[in-house]
């Protein structure tokens, strides 16, 4: 009894090990590791029912969606972080050049009224460890998303 | 019968379980990436940057030349914790920023850029520090890349 015991903790925790590994997600597993890392969010879905997620970042608004890119399979295949601004004054596309060749992982462009996009996306599809790549694509995105207020928006 | 066949069965389970989620990787290196690719039967060939740091060189369709570079994002740790994907190519025509922007608007895991008076680039960026089964992280990596890649050809280089 005592070495089945063991065997199926064993199980238990091996799976739990293992089950970190993902190729896709959903909002209940996203949420779990904003809220365990103090992220402040709130938790909306588009028309169609696809989770969204409103987060503050440095203070800011910025949208993490989901997209299905396999419906074969169950949950969402990829991530996407999006923060946009609204701008008086037109921002030359030499600058939103300028920052797409000097950062890496984001990419800034302006939106069909001309405001700054920036964007990231996370392809989970090839299998990942969710909790430590939401952190990073997070952080990256963090880093990103100041340089872009500062040297594209032209926040002071 | 049923008793003897438990504990082998959770011992499969067990060695099977930790090999998953040890094959998660944090960081590569030029000979690792190099492997990966062939298997996936790319035409790649390992160089060095001036500065010492792998760089792997890979033939695609339509003459073009994909580079991937390699990050050390930590210094503390062994290995590159980044890949880059780049591919630049030389315009014949003026550059349109309108165009590279309204790519950008389009397309997802990468982005193009002007990198040259006449020259464009695209660009994807894999960050390996998050913990990503390094084989199929790539093969993900390089089916996406190859699909911008398409579309960046037909739409800003005109092939």
């Amino acid at each position: 009894m005592q070495i089945k015991t063991l065997f199926l903790l064993g199980l238990l925790l091996s799976f739990a090990a293992a089950a970190q590994t993902v190729t896709a997600t959903d909002a209940t597993q996203v949420t779990k590791v904003l809220t365990a890392h103090d992220y402040k969010f709130s938790l909306d879905s588009e028309d169609d029912g696809t989770p969204l997620i409103h987060l503050k970042i440095d203070g800011y608004k910025a949208l993490l969606l989901f997209y299905d890119d396999n419906p074969d399979q169950p949950g969402y295949e990829s991530l996407q972080l999006y923060a946009a601004f609204s701008v008086d004054d037109k921002i030359p596309l030499g600058k939103v050049n300028q920052w797409n060749s000097s950062y890496r992982f984001g990419r800034v462009y302006l939106d069909e009224d001309l405001d700054p996009v920036i964007e990231s996306d996370l392809d989970l599809s090839g299998g990942v460890n969710l909790e430590g790549t939401l952190m990073v694509f997070l952080e990256n995105f963090k880093a990103d998303f100041a340089s872009f207020r500062e040297e594209v928006v032209g926040e002071k | 019968m049923k008793n003897k066949l438990w504990p082998l069965l959770a011992t499969f389970l067990v060695l099977s379980s930790v090999a998953l989620a040890a094959s998660l990787v944090r960081s590569s290196d030029g000979s690792s990436v190099l492997a990966a690719l062939k298997k996936l039967g790319y035409d790649a060939t390992l160089e060095k940057s001036g500065a010492g740091v792998p760089q792997i060189r890979i033939n695609a369709a339509n003459d073009y030349v994909i580079y991937l570079y390699f990050y050390d994002e930590d210094k503390h740790h062994p290995g590159y914790e980044g890949l880059q994907l780049s591919t630049s190519v030389s315009l014949d025509g003026a550059i349109d920023l309108d165009d590279l922007n309204y790519w950008n608007r389009q397309h997802r895991y990468a982005k193009v850029y002007q990198d040259g008076e006449d020259s464009v680039a695209l660009e994807s960026d894999l960050d390996l520090a998050v913990g990503v089964v390094l084989n199929s992280a790539l093969k993900e990596f390089m089916k996406k890349y190859l699909d911008n890649l398409d579309s960046f050809s037909l739409e800003i280089v005109g092939r």
